[in-house]
């Protein structure tokens, strides 16, 4: 170990990271407390304040001071106001479930990067205004401390303090808290519970603006890295329960340093990729962590609020008092549709079937997402992760030349098990904290599996030779999607779907008619795992590799955001779905599919059932 | 209008009011004149909770129209009904677990007022709601109701869980609000016996209003 100065000198340099992850802490805790929403798309507020800043600073050739006023006192505050008004507003009107309300976040998260990529493009940026010049003063015994460090800290302390303050001795501070601690009781007390939920947002776009202003200088600023460095200071509001001000600044500020002191370990051997892993990853790690330490203590945790508790009891819940999820209409004629849109690729030049080889990969992943979340109301957003783990014990067992039937099989086997395995912890979860858990992991497997040289270097994947050519191959991943639907099909017809519909409708009720519960989900929970993985599989021996960036955390709540879109509880819909996520981006520029998903999810809230409620709407009977 | 002068503080004119897909009032006139208790009786499911809920501006009627002091209300939302004097007591527990007593009261007057009504709530002022026992829940709750001096009392069930006590004084002041010219509306199984003979009985039955009028003629009948 080197001398102990040198840890201190750490410790100050992760002192600016720590504190903007309090701060985004701080504005997680506050924006759910008063909108009962936990705010996903604050990674994209902050990237999007932080290319405007840099707009008006270096482009336009603003003062510093003047941007920031503008940027973080009027636009993003304002942005805040808008968002409440025009999405989220609505959706708490009709207290809707917990996954619109999620999907309406990653509609949110997802346009706003898409708006950024789109206005200032994709190249990373590295001349980024800072707010307070970076200056240090040495102490006393020599070590150097920053300014903007400490300036940096003493924002986040007196806007907690100010807070605290304000919630106590203020009358609008006690209106408030008792908005969250019970809404409708609140509006009967003469509360405008909507413009508090209006100055929730309006603060917590605040602090999302002011988290990717201070982190920018410190990263690249390009619009995927910053969202999701933003999305992984979840972990400090996770670890605060969603209520505890001090423990959030605590939390950020720990690991900020911890992040820092980690680099200064630095060992050797076998384990050093991995600690490295770990150190660069850190907020991920807790993210894990803290989503996966039982929330029981926090009493009624899941029952108040404005979310509930249970999963999507609402959504794609049929008005025409069809009791299953499967009606004779969903299986009628669009069944017929959705067969002939996948059959035709058959009949295409062989640049035709390449362009559509991952239309029947990706249907099984949204397939996995209409079983879990659909049809067990588990609000999943950890599908892609299986996917990828799919993907990747195929390119394992490629790269050691199994038969690819068999590595299928096994494959698909193997992620029901680890569905099963690691569904145990999850599946005892409800609402808002499923979703966390199963984010997190994804957030997980992505950092630690995926994006890791130790577990994807130097795979291959190739394709049997039977199955060397596109329309073999595509033929084959009909096959295999047909198998999945039929397996969706037999689980919503049985006892089991009878026992899942129960389950989301009335989760007391189910266990009170005799439904074991915890089996059902974990069940499905397996199921779908297997189903995703076989997804992965075929992504994998579609594109002949391996790509960690599919399967990023981000793109499985796109993902699980198009499949609400589409209708969560419609397997037709899952299918087509695919063929407009592909298709979309095949013909417009990438990324379009995200900025038509997006903006769509944002209207969630206008949009009961999603397009496929819409049509049965629309098509009587 | 003066709340002496008589008149009415809030009309229901045939309101028919859905919760999903069921109709819980198929067209239902409730009447609250000023000056007058009045009670809505009936059976679990007739549709009382739903009145009360129509009238506080948490349910809101597809057909049909909410009147308070003769201005039309139908769309006004909850918030803006309680500025206008339309104060509801939800039958669960109606207090904010993260407040304190004193606040809770706060948000509708000054606490010690209440105090005055409820002496055995001074010595609960510093402690959250959700320590307390549901009977002295309930009261927190009455007493904030009552703090915020509404033209319309709304209360669900209120004796729940109260000691005899605080019943038997709860039951004085409604009437003293009556007979100051207020409104006020409570839902019961029957109508009690405490009930003034010139007490306006709305009779519910599976979401429709099967008799009205007062108590004092039930009675004789």
């Amino acid at each position: 170990m080197a001398d102990p100065g040198l840890a201190i000198d750490f410790a100050l340099a992760g002192v600016a990271v720590g504190s903007a992850a309090a701060l985004s802490g701080v504005g997680l805790v506050v924006c759910y407390r008063l909108t009962g929403v936990l705010n996903l798309a604050q990674g994209g507020i902050a990237v999007f304040i932080a290319y405007l800043l840099r707009e008006l600073v270096v482009v336009r050739g603003w003062p510093v001071g003047w941007g920031a006023v503008l940027c973080l006192l009027v636009v993003a505050p304002g942005l805040g106001v808008l968002l409440q008004l025009a999405v989220f507003g609505p959706l708490q009107r009709r207290q809707a479930a917990i996954g619109e309300v999620v999907v309406a976040c990653v509609g949110v998260l997802v346009l706003l990067i898409g708006a950024v990529a789109a206005i200032w493009g994709t190249t990373p940026l590295t001349d980024v205004p800072s707010l307070v010049p970076a200056r240090t003063v040495t102490l006393p015994g020599g070590h150097l401390l920053r300014v903007d460090a400490v300036a940096q800290l003493g924002t986040v302390l007196v806007i907690a303090v100010a807070l605290w303050a304000i919630g106590r001795w203020t009358g609008f501070g006690v209106r408030a808290r008792a908005v969250s601690a019970d809404p409708t009781l609140a509006e009967l007390a003469g509360v405008n519970a909507g413009r508090v939920a209006a100055a929730g947002w309006a603060f917590g776009s605040f602090t999302a603006g002011l988290v990717g202003v201070l982190l920018a200088p410190l990263v690249l600023l390009d619009p995927y890295g910053l969202p999701l460095l933003v999305m992984e200071t979840l972990a400090v509001a996770v670890a605060a329960r969603l209520q505890s001000l001090p423990i959030a600044v605590a939390v950020g500020l720990a690991l900020g340093i911890g992040q820092s002191e980690l680099t200064w370990l630095h060992p050797g051997g076998t384990l050093g990729p991995l600690l490295d892993a770990v150190q660069s990853n850190l907020f991920a790690v807790a993210l894990l962590v803290a989503a996966l330490v039982p929330w029981g203590f926090v009493e009624g945790f899941t029952e108040q609020g404005l979310l509930g508790g249970g999963g999507v009891p609402q959504l794609g819940r049929r008005r025409g008092g069809d009791a299953g999820w499967g009606s004779s209409w969903g299986w009628g004629w669009a069944t017929a549709v959705c067969a002939l849109a996948l059959l035709t690729p058959l009949a295409l030049r062989a640049g035709g079937v390449r362009a559509v080889l991952t239309v029947p990969a990706l249907a099984l992943i949204l397939l996995s997402v209409v079983l879990v979340t659909g049809g067990g109301g588990l609000v999943s957003l950890g599908q892609g992760a299986f996917a990828g783990l799919g993907a990747l014990a195929a390119a394992l067992l490629a790269s050691g030349r199994v038969p690819v039937g068999a590595a299928l099989v096994v494959t698909v086997l193997g992620l029901a098990t680890a569905g099963l395995l690691i569904g145990r912890p999850v599946v005892h979860r409800r609402g808002l904290v499923l979703a966390l858990v199963t984010f997190a992991l994804a957030v997980g497997l992505s950092r630690f599996v995926f994006e890791q040289p130790y577990a994807t270097a130097g795979l291959t994947v190739l394709r049997p030779v039977f199955l060397r050519g596109d329309h073999a191959f595509y033929a084959a991943e009909l096959a295999v999607l047909a198998v999945g639907a039929l397996l969706v099909a037999a689980v919503r017809r049985g006892r089991l779907g009878r026992a899942l519909v129960a389950m989301r409708d009335h989760e007391a009720g189910a266990w009170a008619a005799g439904v074991a519960v915890p089996r059902v989900k974990l069940l499905v929970f397996g199921l779908g795992a297997g189903l995703a993985g076989a997804g992965g599989v075929l992504l994998a021996l579609g594109g002949e590799a391996f790509d960690a960036s599919v399967f990023d955390p981000v793109q499985g709540l796109l993902w699980f955001a198009a499949v609400v879109v589409a209708g969560v509880d419609s397997a037709v819909g899952a299918v087509l779905a695919a063929f407009a996520l592909v298709g979309l981006d095949a013909a417009t520029v990438p990324g379009m599919s995200a900025v038509v998903v997006g903006a769509l999810a944002a209207g969630a809230g206008r949009l009961p059932g999603g397009l496929a409620g819409r049509v049965r709407r629309a098509v009587p009977g | 209008m003066s709340p002496s002068t008589g008149g009415l503080a809030a009309e229901l004119h045939g309101v028919r009011v859905r919760y999903g897909r069921v109709e819980r009032l198929h067209g239902v006139d409730v009447r609250c004149p000023n000056g007058r208790v009045g009670f809505l009786v009936g059976r679990n499911g007739s549709g009382r909770s739903t009145v009360l809920a129509t009238l506080a501006g948490l349910a809101h009627p597809y057909q049909g129209r909410v009147t308070v002091a003769g201005r039309d209300v139908t769309t006004l939302a909850a918030h803006r009904r309680a500025a206008l004097g339309v104060v509801l007591v939800p039958d669960r527990r109606a207090v904010f677990s993260t407040l304190t007593v004193a606040e809770t009261l706060g948000l509708s007057g000054p606490p010690e007022r209440a105090a005055a009504r409820f002496p055995e709530l001074t010595a609960l002022f510093g402690r959250l709601c959700t320590d307390l026992s549901g009977g002295q829940q309930q009261l927190v709750a009455l007493a904030r109701a009552l703090l915020a001096e509404p033209a319309l009392l709304l209360l669900d069930e209120p004796e729940r869980g109260l000691a005899p006590a605080v019943v038997a004084r709860l039951r004085r002041l409604l009437t003293d609000r009556a007979l100051a010219g207020r409104a006020v509306l409570l839902t019961a199984r029957t109508v009690p016996r405490w009930a003034p003979d010139d007490a306006l009985v709305h009779v519910l039955e599976r979401g429709r209003l099967v008799w009205l009028g007062e108590a004092g003629e039930l009675r004789q009948g």
